[in-house]
């Protein structure tokens, strides 16, 4: 009988996907949930469903689609990917590695029995964190949580590398940036570096010929406005420039160039 | 607008009596003036000697001496009454202001005389005499024209239709003010007019129930018989049809008007003026001309319709046939128009007037260059279908989060593995299966699960149908 009502509960909570119910008015944090497989019940690992959660648009535009209406197009193109879980309450936890831990809520009980409202707040200390990958420290908050963790782990990078839902849940908004800036730097280790001057100078792109820039694409933009406007009939503004040719990948501004013969042996190594 | 000529007037003389020369030229007066000047005198002094006592007061001998053409200052004027007045009545009689006047009229330079006159109304120095000016002159004159009468004058006269500032936005509007308030400025207004023009002006209609000639069925050259009123049986010849009052002026019926000299049109010698007389369209019937065996009868038509358009090639439009009323088989033919300027050697030949040198816009091709028309419509328009272009894609969609090592190998290892194809069954996996089912189906003896069977069959199955969609989409 118990064991039947467990699974309507169980049955109920999977009609409602929880990772669709995006604003939720409680946290859930210490139930687990079941999933019935084939021999016996395996219980899926514990994690933090965040409260009050930011809804990001993951819809993917194309280029000559009308405008949907009521979307704001952002002043810049972001430094950073759209994170799915950034919370909306106890916001801190955006700024630190905080391990979805967040404020509870409890009644602290007298002798006489008043009760008060009390919070709990996470253990957060302070720390500077060795990354191996971007070799330098890094100064955050984290709770003494995520410090346990880290150890099992076996360092920063480990911890935000690893691609388990559960870790990108917890890790909030400032891991998920870290582990956007480690990621770019593991990318960069791969192309390389050269030697210039006593110092290391990261190798900004390599073509599928081989080629190895050096340069960014800030920096080979000017040249191909320069042929686009000798190309024109009539003068092209800056801002109309920017606005056909700046958001180009790197590859598609080389090929545009090597179509208008430029020579771009200075840019690569 | 012009009276006489467009240049500006800038010499400014003013012919002042001198004293020493008047005693003598006495005898002359009589001698040299015209009998046409005397009597302008005459007329000029019986108008405005308004009390009839057979002398000019200040007030008056200035406006007389206006009217005929000299612009007087007030001391000029003082002098003048002050040499002639014996009892301190300060008047002037008729005999010294013949005396006067007649001296000036002999002294005056003719060319200087027509600058004069045009410059008495000119008062604002524009060059040309407008409506505005006119009412200025009229009050001076102490006449309370009404602005309908002195706009009538100056179409009178006015050739090159430039309408000379008919219309001012600060201009009193009397058709906007209510009926009662208008009928009492017009009242107000004929108590000053001129007695002669006194409810001479007919009512102006409204400019919704004005009526063109063509739309009113009668133009000028026509015949019209009057069948109302003093002229009743009358025929006359049209001079003029009014659409603002409805009226026509009638070639035979005028009434005398006096009129002061600065008002005469070209060719007018006298102050008395034969001025044709407003006469209702109720109240006149048009007349068809006929000539039989050189006897002119006249056909009168007691009523006219008008009927489908044809294109006149004397009037170069397109205008509808006149009828008589009950009667359609007779025609009233419209009559030549009477101002037809003629071809000279300056003018452009029809054909090049009539040629077609731009392209009306159809559905097919639009007048509008397809590069100027982004120009011309509105940029922030609801209706406009705004496109994302790619910089707004970029960031609207934002940056990536590049894969680690471990997603690398997985998506790699996914593309790896081979697709999954729905392929139809084959023919003996069909046999088989159908083989399987019979068998099973031949075995089950309860009736009500066949009948379970049976209706689960019927039932449909989405996903099933989706599944031979794909297979049967591959096929094709």
């Amino acid at each position: 009988m118990f064991r039947n009502i467990i699974n309507l509960t169980h049955s109920l909570a999977y009609r409602q996907p929880i990772f669709n119910l995006l604003i939720r008015p409680f946290s859930i944090t210490s139930i687990n949930f079941t999933v019935k497989k084939q021999g016996g019940i395996k219980y899926d690992q514990t994690y933090k469903i965040t409260k009050y959660i930011k809804k990001i648009d993951e819809n993917k535009y194309t280029i000559g689609q009308e405008h949907p209406k009521g979307v704001k197009v952002p002043k810049s193109i972001p430094e950073f990917p759209s994170y799915k879980y950034e919370t909306r309450f106890f916001k801190r936890q955006n700024f630190g590695l905080y391990g979805g831990l967040q404020r509870k809520r409890s009644k602290s009980s007298s002798k006489f029995l008043t009760k008060n409202l009390r919070a709990h707040l996470p253990n957060i200390q302070k720390a500077s964190l060795w990354s191996e990958i971007l070799n330098k420290k890094i100064k955050t908050r984290v709770s003494t949580r995520v410090l346990r963790t880290l150890t099992k782990e076996g360092g920063l990078d480990q911890y935000l590398l690893k691609d388990k839902s559960a870790r990108i849940k917890t890790m909030g908004l400032y891991g998920w940036k870290l582990r956007y800036k480690l990621l770019k730097k593991l990318e960069q280790d791969e192309r390389g570096y050269f030697q210039f001057e006593n110092k290391l100078k990261p190798i900004q792109h390599i073509t599928k010929d081989g080629r190895k820039f050096i340069s960014s694409k800030e920096e080979l933009l000017p040249l191909l406005y320069n042929e686009i406007q000798n190309d024109s009939y009539y003068p092209i503004k800056q801002s109309q420039m920017e606005r056909q040719y700046s958001w180009l990948s790197y590859d598609e501004i080389v090929n545009k160039l090597d179509d208008c013969n430029v020579d771009l042996t200075r840019f690569t190594v | 607008m012009s009276f006489i000529g467009r240049e500006r007037i800038s010499s400014n003389h003013s012919v002042t009596p001198q004293k020493n020369n008047r005693v003598n030229n006495n005898t002359i007066i009589k001698n040299e003036l015209l009998d046409e000047q005397k009597a302008e005198i005459r007329e000029a002094f019986q108008m405005f000697d308004m009390n009839g006592d057979g002398c000019l007061d200040y007030h008056e001998l200035k406006v007389a001496f206006r009217s005929l053409g000299f612009d007087l200052s007030k001391k000029e004027v003082l002098d003048i009454i002050k040499e002639y007045d014996m009892d301190d009545s300060r008047l002037i009689t008729y005999d010294n202001f013949y005396k006067t006047v007649g001296e000036m009229i002999i002294r005056r330079d003719p060319i200087e005389e027509i600058r004069r006159a045009f410059k008495l109304f000119d008062v604002d120095g524009t060059g040309s005499i407008s409506l505005r000016n006119l009412r200025k002159v009229s009050k001076d004159l102490g006449e309370n024209l009404t602005d309908e009468e002195l706009q009538a004058m100056i179409d009178e006269f006015d050739f090159d239709e430039d309408g000379e500032s008919t219309k001012n936005r600060f201009m009193r509007d009397i058709s906007k003010y209510t009926e009662s308030h208008k009928k009492e400025i017009i009242k107000m207004k004929q108590i000053t007019s001129m007695p002669t023009f006194q409810n001479f002006f007919p009512d102006k209609l409204p400019r919704s129930k004005q009526k063109t000639q063509f739309e009113a069925g009668i133009i000028e050259g026509d015949f019209a018989y009057i069948s109302q009123g003093k002229h009743k049986g009358k025929i006359a010849q049209v001079l003029n049809y009014s659409t603002e009052y409805d009226t026509v002026a009638l070639s035979n019926i005028t009434s005398q008007k006096l009129l002061p000299k600065t008002f005469w049109p070209e060719g007018q010698t006298s102050h008395v003026m034969e001025f044709p007389d407003f006469i209702p369209r109720k109240d006149i019937k048009v007349a068809g001309k006929e000539k039989v065996d050189e006897k002119i009868n006249y056909i009168v038509a007691d009523e006219i319709v008008l009927k489908d358009k044809y294109y006149d090639e004397r009037y170069k439009k397109w205008i509808p046939r006149r009828f008589i009323k009950h009667h359609e088989n007779i025609e009233i033919p419209w009559p030549n128009p009477s101002n037809v300027l003629e071809d000279n050697e300056l003018s452009t030949p029809e054909e090049i007037v009539m040629e077609k040198t731009f392209e009306f816009q159809s559905i097919g091709k639009s007048p509008i260059p397809s590069d100027c028309l982004n120009e011309l419509r509105n940029p922030y328009s609801k209706y406009k279908i705004k496109k994302l272009d790619g910089l707004q894609v970029s960031k609207l969609n934002g940056v990536e989060m590049p894969m680690t090592k471990e997603q690398k190998i997985w998506k790699l290892k996914q593309e790896e593995k081979p697709k999954k194809e729905l392929v139809p069954l084959s023919d003996d996996i069909k046999e088989f299966i159908g083989e399987k089912m019979a068998n099973h189906l031949n075995k089950i003896e309860s009736p009500e699960l066949k009948l379970h069977l049976e209706h689960l069959s019927k039932l449909r199955n989405r996903d099933f149908e989706n599944t031979m969609k794909k297979i049967n989409g591959n096929n094709l």
